[in-house]
């Protein structure tokens, strides 16, 4: 064996399992091969009728500018459409419960599932552009638009469908039904339509002015690179999200998960004070502190979903001192520890936002400030009251025979949270809708409003919210204290290898 | 399931038998890693497939009693795929998947799609791919399901072949006259409990005592059949087409005991046979036909 082979067959060793079975498939799918050609039809088609319908296209500096604006919308159209439905369909039906791969059995790990299937996304992705690229070309030919600007689309279009390839993916592997996975996909596909237009608008901008042009002042660039370091976080989100769902339920799938969002909210608190102390615009940490503590008072619902006991493998990776175990809880499975460690991590965003950027750093503690701490507090005491009281609910309703398993525990949540918010106003509306007790003004105010957190952003009635929410945040931590103390004392390290329980099946 | 334990040594091959839904295939897909329990464990070879099934992986070859529809990949790429994926380097994985399709005689299919075999082949490439990492021990759920005599013929000889190389090895069939020909013992399941199990010899000495004689004379058979009937050791007795099947209480002496009587009663024997009680008589008097 040469050493040029030798190396060839350590790189084989070395391929993810996944690409080289998810590549070999799709060579050979029809279907890949029928979007391939449609795809190739539809720009053929669209350039062609471009030409036929413009005979001036020789002497106009517009062509390839319009040309390179609907090839982009193909383009990203297509991956969009097609790279996250085949990937997402592909691993769903692997994880089917009536007839789950066998690769599942096999000992690729989780991690190398999700990033062989993004892999093999990039592949397929690579494949389209590649396919796009004479008519980019020809785009370019036809002049009024330069490369760096086709290239800063072109990786814009790219990161957009690694998101939604992220998506399907993180979708594919929740443990849910089909119904309610359709029904994420739709709500995640208007999200991701937003991005997808949000990169269209920005493409279509640069190929009208260039990135360096009119528009490409600061303000384009800052609010190119919001949406693409939002686009990246999110795709690492859900990375760590599909990988702690495919993980054995006995693992502490969540440390991954809790490790990244701290990580992000670190660095991203780190460069909102160098971006205070150093940037030019003299902005505050609100962005910061106000997607930290959004994003908190959405994870309660996450936290709640969690179980509740540790198996062998958990406990046997407990520290023993309590400090240490402390720690540890705060970055293992389990309710009582998410709920601890989400309200932690709110307690130490505005903590650090006040510190840093309130009255001890010189801010008037009045105002603004003061609007936007008790608009944040209010948020997330109304995300722990939602998240806790499905959680109660739960337990005293949903455990018996009409059992909810644990990790729907955040459907109830957003249930109660939209009834919350929309049942009591629609209900007055019902009942006093023409009986002349009733304006428009009705609805911006009174009790009924207070299960809608929203109104927190109203002036009128920000402090009547804060103290319901407080009330009920406080009834709900009373109520929970008790078996929230049971789970951190059952934190403890194993003391000795337990044998098999009743049930076991043995093999001698 | 409920509270089931059992345990099946190496280089034995045991069966797990049960009416339909009495939790084989749930049984099996946790031995498996393909499922979880709501409670318990099941250790192979000491490893937990709750606690660690990243281990338990490595020592289990499980063969479902489908095989999950691949329109687009051939045989050789398939068993290519689990190679890798069981972390199988070349040389060894080169030389593991040769023998392999040497072994379940896949050599000529190798570049045929998986969709495109028959359902005996697809077996025999499922059995391959349960066998591609040289686990320990074996899951098969009715693996002779489908097959043509030929290919149960072959299947069982392959069986054989795992068992003695050291292999333990746990399968399900409905075809329970074949699996007795090749168990060494048996695990009965009925509504998620284990109803018996162990190997077959202590299992039918305990709950079939009585040997089972097949007998032929010249004479008719409903001469024989009335005076086997009078006899006492003798439980039960039926015709069957010339010959006389007569269930008798007691182990070997009794079946002496009871040629001796016939001959002195002066009935011209010319067939007189011990049949021993299989899996099917075994499981049709443990189990009542119940489902969960």
């Amino acid at each position: 064996m040469n050493a040029l082979s030798a190396v060839a067959q350590r790189v084989d060793d070395g391929l993810n399992p996944i690409v080289v079975k998810e590549a070999r498939q799709a060579v050979r799918s029809r279907f890949v091969s029928a979007v391939f050609l449609v795809f190739l039809a539809l720009q053929l088609v669209v350039v062609w009728l471009y030409v036929l319908f413009n005979p001036d296209l020789a002497s106009e500096l517009s062509g390839g500018r319009d040309v390179t604006g609907i090839l982009f919308s193909i383009l990203t159209g297509s991956c969009m459409l097609f790279v996250p439905v085949y990937s997402g369909v592909r691993l769903a039906w692997e994880r089917s419960a009536v007839q789950m791969d066998l690769m599942f059995t096999t000992t690729v790990s989780p991690g190398a599932v999700i990033r062989g299937k993004m892999v093999n996304a990039a592949l397929l992705t690579g494949l389209i552009y590649s396919a796009c690229a004479p008519f980019m070309t020809f785009a370019y030919l036809l002049r009024g638009i330069d490369l760096p600007t086709i290239f800063l689309m072109l990786a814009l279009g790219l990161l957009n469908v690694a998101l939604a390839v992220q998506f399907a993916l993180f979708l594919a592997c929740i443990p849910t039904s089909i119904l309610a996975k359709v029904f994420l996909g739709l709500f995640g596909m208007g999200v991701l339509l937003f991005w997808m237009f949000s990169g269209l608008w920005m493409g279509f901008a640069m190929s009208s002015f260039g990135p360096f042009g009119p528009t490409g002042g600061s303000d384009f660039w800052t609010g190119m690179a919001t949406l693409a370091l939002s686009a990246l976080l999110t795709i690492g989100l859900l990375y760590v999200f599909s990988v702690a769902v495919l993980s054995p339920p006995s693992a502490n799938r969540m440390l991954p998960v809790r490790a990244y969002i701290v990580a992000v909210w670190l660095v991203l608190g780190i460069v909102s004070v160098l971006w205070k102390y150093l940037g030019a615009s003299g902005a505050g940490m609100e962005p910061w502190a106000a997607c930290s503590v959004a994003f908190f008072a959405i994870w309660f619902a996450v936290a709640v979903s969690e179980r509740s006991a540790w198996g062998a493998r958990v406990r046997r990776r407990i520290p023993k001192r309590i400090l240490a175990r402390a720690v540890a809880f705060l970055f293992t499975s389990g309710l009582a520890a998410g709920v601890l460690w989400t309200a932690g991590m709110i307690v130490l965003t505005l903590a650090i936002f006040y510190l840093v950027d309130g009255p001890v750093a010189g801010r008037r503690p009045g105002g603004d400030f003061k609007d936007f701490f008790v608009v944040s507090a209010g948020l997330a005491l109304y995300g722990f009251a939602y998240a806790m009281t499905a959680a109660i609910l739960r337990r005293l309703l949903f455990s018996g025979r009409l059992r909810i398993p644990h990790y729907y525990t955040w459907v109830i949540a957003m249930a109660l949270l939209t009834v919350g918010t929309i049942f009591p106003g629609a209900v007055l509306i019902l009942t006093c809708y023409g009986t002349g007790r009733w304006s428009l003004d009705t609805l911006s105010g009174g009790p009924w409003t207070l299960t809608n957190p929203f109104y927190l952003f109203s002036n009128d009635s920000r402090v009547e919210h804060l103290v319901f929410g407080s009330v009920w945040a406080a009834l709900m931590a009373a109520a929970s204290i008790p078996w929230m103390v049971r789970e951190a004392a059952a934190f403890r390290p194993l003391a000795s290898e337990p044998g098999p329980s009743s049930g076991s099946v043995t093999h001698g | 399931m409920d509270g089931i334990s059992f345990s099946f040594p190496s280089g034995r091959i045991f069966g797990f038998v049960g009416p339909n839904g009495a939790g084989k295939t749930t049984t099996m897909r946790i031995l498996a890693t393909a499922d979880e329990p709501t409670a318990g464990d099941a250790l192979i070879d000491g490893v937990s497939v709750v606690e660690d099934p990243e281990k338990a992986r490595h020592l289990v070859g499980f063969m479902p009693d489908y095989l999950p529809l691949h329109r687009d990949i051939t045989v050789s790429e398939y068993l290519d795929f689990y190679a890798r994926a069981y972390g199988l380097r070349n040389p060894r994985r080169q030389e593991a998947l040769a023998g392999l399709e040497e072994f379940a005689g896949l050599a000529t299919l190798r570049d045929k799609t998986i969709q495109s075999l028959s359902k005996g082949m697809k077996q025999r490439v499922s059995l391959a791919r349960a066998l591609v990492h040289d686990p320990p021990v074996l899951i098969l759920d009715e693996p002779a399901a489908g097959l043509d005599p030929r290919a149960r013929v072959e299947l069982r000889e392959l069986l054989k072949i795992l068992a003695q190389q050291g292999k333990a090895i746990l399968v399900s069939s409905h075809i329970l006259s074949e699996l007795s020909e090749i168990v060494d013992g048996a695990i009965i399941i009925e509504q998620g409990r284990i109803v018996r199990a162990g190997m077959m010899d202590e299992i039918l000495s305990r709950d079939l005592p009585g040997r089972l004689v097949v007998i032929r004379t010249s004479r008719p058979p409903e001469e024989l059949h009335k005076a086997l009937l009078q006899m006492p050791g003798v439980k039960t007795a039926r015709i069957a087409g010339r010959h006389v099947e007569a269930a008798v209480e007691g182990d070997e002496e009794a079946c002496h005991a009871l040629l001796a009587e016939l001959l002195r009663l002066g009935f011209p024997v010319v067939e007189f046979t011990q049949r021993r009680a299989d899996l099917e008589e075994l499981f049709m008097n443990l189990t009542k036909g119940e489902v969960q």
